[in-house]
């Protein structure tokens, strides 16, 4: 019978391997974590078996994680915002070159992908920090007397969010802006369009489903983050992600931080899904 | 109107050299810095010298780190390379009726923030076996690993060509033939490019390996996370420097097999 | 007479001057004239409509549109619309949005374009009610071609260009669509530029044609002109099935001329204008202008094998065989008698359907 099955669906041999693994290791421990977040909160006690909704209830009254939620937010609007603006002007030079140009731009982009997150903070600390570059420049031409430590405040942890989205966001973009075909600016430059208007009628829309994936990219990571704040930031720069680390890693209380993890699992989810529909609303024209 | 497309053209230019400059400069300074022999990390460097080097490798917790994120990173590697190639083939090669559904199946590790997958396998191995083994970080990183070669390898297989597969078997190729004689040689660079990125985003991964670790299994980005947690000491920058030219040299050698042009795939 | 366009030796080099895409190009149309450039693919034939359009500047020459020289206005600012070989519809605008945008690019007021906007999707023959809010991935090729018209038309511009717009509907379509377009063309007395390397196309709509290779316009004039007197062999054949050889005149009297093709096959042929120079020619005999028969039925008839036979439904093409060199290829009607391989035949065919080209 199994045979017949395997036999009648080749695909299914092929698949298996990953969902298995994405079955006992992926499903399997979130399912666990539903589970989790009934079990007794104790802090230092990691859980205590048992059933309970305490959890949820304290979630709900608890001001701290909701000004941190808040914060988080909050975080998001500018790292958006920058990450996109950035993103479509280098997307878009790319788009518009050729030959070794295009190489060397798509390799700059590329590149900090694989920097693990945590060198990556560090740079901008050694950047921001009292005796590093900035304050370096800023004595050197007088502009200030006395270096200060720039770092660990709002500003440095949406710089190192940026850097750190800017190169899906700019390949998400550069796969959207490839995909448009040349003519269609053309076409409206024949019909009348001056560069301006071409790239507000014809260019920037047809770049929407790339905006809003990238978009939805940022919030996500921002709103998940946690290396790069916790290195970037003050404990007024604290995300939901830190709490989170923090109620799993040193108060030991994995009920409550499951919870905070399904909220924001929750919270991610919904924003790839609604992204996603809106993607397809805006692309609907992209179908044949 | 000649010269309004010059002048938007050189401001193009002017904004990609700015951004480029943006991207590149931690890493500048990074560098920069590690030659610095001075006890505290500052800019401009105090002066030239190998002393960090030195210091890293011979110190026992650091070079067993690196080891750990080597181990890490050939584990992963195995694992995740042949599930996500699989997938990607079989959903190049069949039309199925779940095909949408497992093809979103396949990508949720993707877009899942690493944060909360490595505190759900701590919370579900924490208190096994697995608990702190390098298999267990592996496995955690071979979820994402798995879900990006799939998406890659799709990519990739999108230009390849299954008849040349059903004229080997026609030729009476049994499957391992086939398999080697005319899969294997013409899918050659993208499997390449594949077992490199598995293995260099395992080693830079950090977000899940913070939970998943003992001091025993303590790979390289972890070890200097709780470094730095307490100190900015000068060997961090030798250690970053140490997994930016892990990056660079794997870069490298996945565009000279690979092109840019697949690299532009990974976006979502 | 009022000319609409002239271009004036225009030359425009592509890759750092490696390839020559159009070597000293010169053409004019009249006002109210479907003017056609016909030529295979790779001539040059887009680069010369995006050169008049201004998406391209050309490396030496001039354009004039209405006798002003517009060879550096920029292509928003000319008074000519193109449709695109692939259309170029704008995907995320509807069929309205898409008419409307070039009236919208000229900052028309709003009833202004609604109006027009609907004036043309009447002459185009769709329904505004029924068309206007879909978009292009909701209509059929048809219906694409007639707005990609419609959003040219609405600008009312001195001259349309057409780069091959019909070239991806299928056959029947085609046939379709290029009689409706030249209607449409002429109730408006619209002057166009039609490109394409479709040689029926061309002689269905064009006033005037002109045959393009490698960059270098070969001929001008109607299509009647360039199909019964070539200058060229590449025109003769590019133009229809048609028989060329090599021949050596032997004897003009009046307006024969006896050419020898080889040792004595020899035929006859008249020319009317000017005589030729040297003594070698080249001869064309169109394909469709030979009579099979088995009695002898003009003064022109030679002996000849069937060697092929090929049966493509309203027409029979036959390869018939003068000598072991000479091979004639015929197209008859399939009507009346047909011949099978191996058959001995007569060729006939009149004195005025054999064409001299001077080269
Ligand atoms: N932008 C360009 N860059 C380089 N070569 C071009 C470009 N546009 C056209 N060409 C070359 O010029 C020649 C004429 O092209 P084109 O005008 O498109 O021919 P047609 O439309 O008759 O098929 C071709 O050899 C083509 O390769
Ligand atoms: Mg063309």
């Amino acid at each position: 019978m199994k045979v017949n099955v395997f036999q009648k669906h080749r695909y299914l041999v092929l698949y298996l391997p990953a969902l298995i693994l994405f079955s006992v290791f992926f499903l399997t421990p979130f399912v666990l974590m539903i589970r989790m977040s009934f079990f007794i909160g104790k802090p230092l006690h990691c859980y205590i078996e048992g059933f309970t909704i305490e959890n949820y209830l304290r979630f709900l009254r608890d001001f701290y994680v909701h000004t941190r939620l808040m914060f988080t937010l909050q975080l998001s609007a500018p790292v958006i915002f920058l990450t996109l603006v950035l993103a479509y002007i280098m997307a878009y030079a790319i788009s518009r070159s050729s030959g070794i140009k295009r190489l060397i731009l798509i390799c700059v982009t590329i590149f900090p992908i694989w920097i693990n997150l945590v060198v990556i903070a560090f740079s901008w600390q050694v950047i921001f920090a009292r005796y590093g570059l900035i304050n370096f420049f800023l004595t050197n031409l007088g502009i200030i007397d006395e270096p200060t430590p720039l770092g660990y405040n709002f500003l440095s942890v949406v710089i190192g969010l940026v850097h750190v989205c800017l190169p899906y966001t700019i390949l998400t973009l550069l796969s959207v802006l490839d995909n448009i075909d040349p003519t269609l600016e053309e076409a409206a430059k024949d019909l009348g369009a001056t560069k301006f208007k071409i790239f507000v009628e014809v260019t920037l829309p047809m770049s929407m489903p790339g905006i809003i994936t990238g978009a939805a990219f940022c919030f996500v990571w921002t709103m998940s983050s946690f290396v790069i704040p916790s290195f970037l930031g003050s404990p007024l720069q604290k995300t939901i992600g830190i709490e989170i680390a923090n109620q799993v890693l040193t108060a030991l209380n994995w009920p409550y931080g499951s919870v905070l993890s399904i909220v924001l699992l929750c919270i991610t989810s919904s924003t790839l899904l609604i992204s996603n529909i809106l993607r397809e609303r805006t692309a609907r024209w992209a179908k044949q | 109107m000649g010269k309004t497309i010059a002048k938007s053209s050189i401001f193009l230019n002017f904004a990609c050299v700015l951004i480029s400059a943006f991207i590149l400069i931690p890493v500048v300074i990074i560098f920069l810095t590690s030659l610095d022999p001075a006890k505290y990390i500052r800019f401009p460097p105090s002066g030239f010298s190998l002393l960090w080097y030195e210091y890293f490798f011979s110190n026992k917790v650091w070079q067993n780190g690196l080891l750990n994120s080597v181990y890490v990173a050939v584990l992963n590697t195995i694992i995740s390379v042949p599930c996500g190639i699989l997938a990607a083939y079989a959903y190049r090669k069949y039309t199925f009726k779940l095909k949408n559904i497992f093809n979103t199946i396949m990508i949720i590790p993707y877009v899942t923030p690493s944060l909360l997958v490595g505190i759900a396998l701590l919370m579900a191995f924490g208190r096994t076996i697995l608990r702190g083994t390098y298999f267990i970080v592996a496995i955690a990183h071979a979820l994402w690993s798995t879900s990006f070669i799939y998406i890659l390898m799709q990519a990739a297989l999108s230009n390849y060509d299954f008849t040349y597969e059903e004229a080997a078997k026609d030729l009476g190729a049994n499957l391992f033939q086939m398999f080697s004689e005319v899969t294997l040689p013409l899918l050659k660079s993208a499997f390449i490019a594949a077992i490199l990125f598995a293995f260099i985003s395992s080693f830079g991964e950090v977000t899940m390996a913070i939970f998943l670790v003992t001091s025993k299994t303590v790979t390289l980005p972890v070890l200097l996370w709780t470094s730095l947690k307490y100190e900015l000491h000068p060997v961090a920058t030798v250690a970053s420097v140490i997994c930016i030219i892990f990056a660079i040299v794997i870069f490298m050698l996945i565009t000279k097999f690979f092109g840019t042009g697949m690299l532009s795939k990974i976006g979502m | 007479m009022e000319i609409a366009v002239e271009t004036r030796n225009i030359t425009k080099r592509f890759e750092k001057g490696r390839v020559v895409a159009l070597d000293n190009v010169s053409i004019y149309v009249k006002k109210g004239e479907i003017f056609t450039l016909l030529g295979p693919s790779g001539s040059g034939k887009s680069t010369l409509l995006r050169i008049i359009d201004g998406l391209e500047e050309p490396d030496s020459g001039d354009v004039f549109i209405d006798g002003k020289c517009v060879t550096h206005v920029p292509a928003h600012k000319r008074d000519v619309c193109m449709v695109f070989q692939r259309l170029a519809l704008f995907p995320h605008k509807n069929v309205f949005e898409n008419v409307a945008f070039g009236l919208k690019m000229h900052k028309i007021d709003k009833n202004e374009i609604k109006k027009r906007v609907e004036e043309t999707l009447w002459k185009v023959e769709l329904n505004p009610e029924i068309y206007a809010l879909r978009f292009p991935h909701q209509l059929s090729g048809g219906e694409m071609q007639r707005v990609a018209l419609a959003r040219a038309l609405v600008l009312r511009p001195a001259v349309i260009l057409f780069d091959e717009p019909l070239s991806s509907l299928d056959k029947r379509l085609r046939d379709k669509m290029r009689v409706e377009l030249k209607q449409i063309l002429k109730r408006f007395n619209l002057t166009a530029i039609y490109v394409t390397h479709d040689q029926e196309e061309a002689f269905v709509l064009s006033d005037r044609m002109a045959i393009i290779n490698k960059g270098k316009i070969l001929q001008e004039g109607t299509p009647r002109e360039l199909y019964e007197k070539p200058q060229s062999s590449f025109i003769a054949n590019f133009l229809g099935d048609t028989n060329i050889f090599k021949g050596v005149i032997k004897q003009m009297k009046g307006n024969l001329v006896i050419i020898e093709l080889q040792d004595g096959i020899c035929i006859t042929a008249n020319y009317t204008e000017t005589p030729p120079i040297s003594r070698d020619v080249l001869v064309s005999l169109k394909a469709e202008k030979i009579v099979l028969s088995d009695r002898p039925l003009f003064e022109n008839h030679l002996e000849a094998t069937v060697k092929e036979a090929i049966f493509v439904g309203e027409k029979i093409i036959y390869v018939v065989e003068l000598n072991k060199e000479l091979t004639l290829k015929v197209i008859e009607k399939n009507f009346g008698k047909t011949w099978r391989k191996g058959d001995r035949v007569l060729v006939n065919w009149l004195p005025d359907d054999i064409i001299l080209i001077p080269e």
